[in-house]
């Protein structure tokens, strides 16, 4: 059985059901309408971001539902991404983000795993100046509140 | 009626407003506390977010155990007296493990940026014990310029 996405742009979409189902959005959708071949609305997905994401599913179509590891500690590893994921993951950071977005909208954990891990090695060893870079971000404190911010994180420094 | 696709729209945002708060929170579950910190420096949008992560408090129970709290700061959010008190700590926390270590002075550091410990001033009250009474920043560990260059 196949249903039918439509992006944000009006493009149309058939997918495998087995497929489309990786989102609990899509989901909890199909099973709240039984059956029926009407096409479902994505309108927060652009059609080059979903094709990324149904990429991503029909690759991960037969993964087993993963289960939340309990752990004491507090802090994640992000080392563990698989190498096709990590390959997948490649893309220029607006796409990045656009698929983080998509991910959390869409409900499809590992994918939303998949992207903060990938952002988060991205951050990982840089310097509050070389994330602004990356990120193209501004420095909107006053000097007054950069030098208490300094100050509240100067032992940050060495390690 | 046309209307401007709404990630079009929300791309005139810089990224750390695009990217929802409860987003960033997963982000940063796989850094290390200095990394956060440095993360906290970026902007004043980040470093709400990251000194109001539920992270820290988390943190403090692994480091001094579930019977520990802290006495928090005056006007300020309770997570950010935790990440205050962890950067505070920094230097007796090992951040892979998260356990107490021996305080060490770092040889290849330079005399005069060796780190000083500040008292961690403690209160027992019943079973509980209150961490950092009397809070100030005093309680800061600083990197002390002990002997001029």
């Amino acid at each position: 059985m196949t249903v039918i996405l439509v992006s944000s742009d009006n493009q149309d979409f058939k997918v495998d059901k087995e497929v489309a189902e990786r989102s609990i959005l899509i989901k909890n959708m199909l099973e709240d309408v039984g059956e029926s071949d009407s096409p479902i609305p994505l309108p927060n997905v652009t059609s080059a971001v979903l094709t990324k994401v149904i990429e991503y599913c029909e690759h991960h179509r037969n993964d087993p539902v993963q289960v939340p590891e309990e752990t004491d500690d507090p802090r994640k590893r992000s080392n563990d991404i698989e190498e096709w994921d990590m390959k997948f993951m490649q893309v220029d950071q607006e796409m990045l983000f656009e698929i983080i977005l998509a991910a959390n909208y869409l409900d499809i954990k590992p994918l939303l795993d998949v992207g903060c891990k990938t952002v988060a090695n991205i951050i990982k060893g840089k310097t509050p100046e070389e994330i602004r870079k990356a990120f193209n971000i501004v420095n909107d404190f006053t000097p007054e509140e950069e030098a208490q911010i300094k100050k509240e994180n100067e032992w940050a420094e060495d390690r | 009626m046309t209307t401007e696709p709404q990630s079009q729209l929300r791309s005139q945002d810089q990224i750390d407003k695009r990217v929802p708060p409860e987003i960033w929170e997963q982000i940063f579950q796989h850094l290390y506390p200095s990394q956060l910190s440095r993360m906290s420096m970026v902007n004043s949008n980040l470093n709400k977010i990251v000194s109001s992560l539920s992270v820290w408090s988390r943190m403090f129970s692994v480091v001094y155990g579930p019977k520990k709290r802290l006495r928090t700061l005056r006007n300020m959010p309770e997570s950010k007296s935790y990440m205050l008190y962890m950067c505070a700590s920094s230097f007796h926390v090992c951040e892979g493990c998260l356990a107490l270590v021996p305080f060490v002075f770092n040889p290849n550091m330079p005399a005069n940026l060796q780190p000083v410990l500040a008292d961690l001033p403690t209160l027992s009250k019943g079973e509980i014990i209150y961490l950092g009474e009397e809070i100030n920043k005093g309680w800061m560990v600083w990197l002390a310029s002990l002997m001029a260059p």
